[in-house]
């Protein structure tokens, strides 16, 4: 009997409170698990890898994971590779929406109709490099 | 700015849960329209990459964590860099203290949750001009060079509880002049 395997990827997104590209990641993250890929992507909160025990350390060997940060500090890259694994790709929000030519986003909170495109752009991306994880695997 | 007057609001960087969009959306209240210049933000998962500026800023300054969930994150993060915060609380209790106001969705916080986290940060509030004016007369009293941290722990009780309604662990570390009543005051 053939056996399925049913391949999930973990995406981690920064928080970035203090930044609207970080509330930008959260919002395209959650899209991505929500609506564009939710059989496919599971997540977790990224401070569990301080908090949270060997179950959530292990998240990174667990799933093939895309991180997704809203600059340059690159928290969840580097968390995620110190205190977990290495990362299978790690997207920057700042890089996406140059390559879109989009302008950053200037609030923390309450995205509308103004932020929607940076959004979509962002989840697509994410969605494509879910695509592409799940093609290596 | 005025090193004395920055009380730092660390909600926890909930992803998966309306608990942790209600902290969220409770400090941005905070910050953006209750206390703001005073309130102040940073990415938590700074501190868990150890970075050096947002370190400082919280050790340099009274926190005040808010979680979404028994994990606890924002907490056990501060306390990672041998801090306690000055106040801490999961977020659930602003809503037991709120019941007709139920918080829903991640992303982005249903109505009902955006008036909890109103009401919640009204009412924290006189916490952080405590906070911030207990942190002005340490600044004063204390002699040049010496350690800028708050007091960490002091006059901090924990307590232990279990929500009625979701069965959730609820364990704050409430100074006893917090400006939130303790929930069985509620
Ligand atoms: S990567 Fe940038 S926006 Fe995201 S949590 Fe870190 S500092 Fe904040
Ligand atoms: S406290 Fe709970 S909701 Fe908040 S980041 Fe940690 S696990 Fe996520």
């Amino acid at each position: 009997m053939n056996e399925i395997q049913v391949t999930k990827v973990g995406i981690v997104s920064c928080s970035g409170e203090e930044i609207p590209d970080g509330t930008l990641c959260r919002i395209a993250c959650r899209k991505v698990l929500d609506a564009l890929r939710p059989g496919e992507t599971v997540t977790i909160c990224l401070p569990l890898f301080i908090a949270g025990g060997e179950e959530e350390r292990s998240f990174a060997a667990k799933y093939p994971t895309i991180t997704v940060d809203g600059c340059e500090k690159l928290c969840t890259a580097k968390a995620t590779e110190m205190l977990s694994g290495k990362p299978g790709k790690s997207l920057l929000v700042p890089e996406i929406l140059k390559r879109h030519g989009l302008p950053a986003p200037t609030k923390l909170r309450h995205f509308g109709l103004e932020e929607e495109p940076a959004v979509k752009a962002v989840a697509e991306e994410i969605t494509k490099a879910v695509d592409e994880v799940l093609a290596e695997a | 700015m005025d090193k004395a007057k920055k009380v730092v609001v660390l909600p926890c960087s909930g992803i998966g849960k309306a608990y942790g969009a209600l902290a969220r959306e409770t400090a941005y209240e905070l910050a953006e329209r209750v206390r703001p210049g005073v309130a102040t933000l940073t990415c938590l998962p700074l501190l868990v990459i150890n970075d050096p500026a947002a370190r400082k800023l919280v050790t340099d300054h009274p926190v005040i964590a808010i979680d979404g969930c028994p994990k606890e994150c924002a907490r056990k993060s501060v306390e990672a860099l041998g801090k306690k915060p000055a106040v801490s609380y999961q977020a659930i209790r602003f809503y037991t203290a709120h019941k007709d106001l139920k918080p829903e969705g991640v992303a982005q916080l249903n109505e009902a949750g955006q008036k909890l986290a109103r009401i919640a940060a009204d009412e924290l509030a006189a916490t952080v001009d405590r906070l911030a004016a207990e942190e002005a007369v340490a600044q004063v009293s204390k002699p040049a060079g010496s350690p800028t941290s708050s007091r960490p722990g002091v006059g901090a009780t924990s307590t232990s509880e279990v929500c009625g309604d979701c069965g959730l662990e609820i364990s704050d570390t409430a100074d006893s002049k917090s400006a939130l009543p303790a929930k069985e005051e509620l």
